[in-house]
């Protein structure tokens, strides 16, 4: 309908009627694909294979968590810089 | 210098003392004249007091005071006038104390003068009414009670000195015409008296609710849109699904908003289930259904979101003639299920 890229539409919110047969959602468009990476919030973008979201493994989150939680304030930064 | 000063001021002091006296002896002139006429006026009234032929006894007791408040001060005047003349001081007489008292209580009275004024002017007018009327004195004053009404002004300041009230009974006539063109219906039966006004907000809820149920009930809305002359409407809202309980409304608005924003809305659990569970056929009874299957013009609409949740059985066939709402149906929370419950409990209720 509007004759843009692939990679430029955005679709997001589905929702299925009920009894099946048809969803209905939301879709944006955007001019171009440096546009899109700026406005995008990062999960759309992963989902479109335009980014990856680097975490660390869950057991290491876990225990910097706990770490920190035995400082406060600035020190937090610190030690998760430190034991890393 | 000095001397033709002491002449000038002396020549000044000369020509007041004679304006002066010129003004005075006009007054005095005056004075006399003035006396001899109110000689002659009152000579009537006094012969008529001493021939007992006015009876004043009911007198207003006020204007008594006043008569006597007056003279006093008239007495204490001529006297401070004539020590003057005589070229003694009044500094420190007792007089002039007496006369700064007699003073201050005329003016305290001026006030109540006033107020009276009204009643004093109505009294001297039935008074003059019953001498012109020779014979109809009596019914003068019996007449002129009813013509007496309250001034509301009077009211308005409370009075102090006011010790009328023996001088004639006065008719309390109420005005009855209203100011305004508008009329008021008299507040005659009693009706409860709500002193807290949150009772009072809670009732016009109350109404309020009633009517707007009143309003939205079935029997309204058909009533209406027979009479109504715009063409009818049938939409297909939420996909020919119909929730009961007002949900249909809440599905509608969520819609709106929805797409307004460009965001989905998370349902809570109860939601998701009550969506889940009890939708509907688009028709709102039995019949629309039964007679809808039996003309089968649209079929495929039907079928679609009819699809998986069949609550109401398969087909016209199977019409049982009972009209229920499934939506509507209170498992276990009725009295009847409630009761049976209870069975074992012998009848008392919940534990």
């Amino acid at each position: 309908m509007y004759k843009v890229d692939k990679e430029v539409v955005f679709c997001f919110g589905f929702r299925t009627a009920f009894g099946g047969g048809k969803s209905t959602g939301f879709a944006l468009i955007y001019d171009n694909l440096e546009a899109a990476k700026k406005f995008e919030p990062k999960y759309r973008l992963v989902r479109h294979g335009l980014m990856e979201i680097k975490k660390a493994s869950r057991k290491q989150r876990k225990e910097r968590k706990n770490r920190s939680k035995k400082l406060r304030g600035t020190k937090k930064a610190k030690a998760a810089v430190a034991k890393k | 210098m000095s001397p033709s000063k002491s002449t000038k001021a002396a020549n000044a002091a000369a020509e007041a003392l004679r304006t002066d006296q010129a003004a005075f002896t006009k007054h005095l002139n005056e004075l006399t004249t003035m006396f001899k006429e109110i000689e002659s006026k009152l000579k009537p009234t006094i012969e008529k007091l001493d021939s007992k032929e006015i009876d004043t006894s009911k007198g207003l007791s006020f204007l008594e005071v006043k008569y006597h408040i007056l003279l006093e001060y008239i007495t204490n005047l001529s006297f401070v006038m004539y020590r003057k003349l005589n070229g003694e001081t009044i500094k420190d007489h007792p007089a002039v104390v007496s006369l700064i008292e007699q003073r201050t209580m005329l003016e305290k009275m001026k006030p109540v003068e006033q107020k009276l004024k009204y009643q004093i002017d109505k009294l001297v007018r039935a008074a003059v009414i019953g001498q012109q009327d020779g014979e109809a004195q009596m019914n003068a004053e019996g007449a002129d009670p009813l013509a007496f009404k309250p001034n509301p002004k009077n009211l308005v300041v409370d009075n102090t000195g006011n010790d009328e009230g023996d001088a004639q009974e006065e008719d309390q006539e109420e005005d009855g015409t209203p100011s305004t063109g508008l009329y008021k219906a008299p507040k005659m039966a009693p009706v409860h008296f709500e002193e807290d006004s949150s009772a009072v907000a809670k009732r016009l809820k109350y109404q309020a609710r009633l009517q707007a149920r009143a309003a939205k009930s079935r029997v309204m809305k058909d009533l209406v849109s027979e009479f109504d002359d715009r063409p009818e409407e049938m939409s297909l809202n939420n996909d020919g699904v119909h929730f009961g309980m007002g949900m249909d409304e809440k599905q509608l608005e969520r819609e709106r908003y929805e797409e307004e924003n460009f965001t989905r809305t998370m349902l809570s659990k109860k939601e998701l289930n009550r969506l889940r569970k009890g939708a509907l056929p688009r028709f709102e009874n039995e019949f629309e259904a039964a007679m809808s299957r039996d003309s089968d013009e649209d079929e495929d609409e039907d079928s679609g979101p009819r699809g998986r949740k069949r609550s109401h059985g398969d087909g016209g066939e199977l019409f049982d003639g009972l009209i229920s709402d499934p939506s509507k149906k209170r498992k276990g929370r009725t009295a009847f299920d409630r009761s049976k419950r209870n069975i074992s409990r012998k009848g008392k209720g919940r534990k």
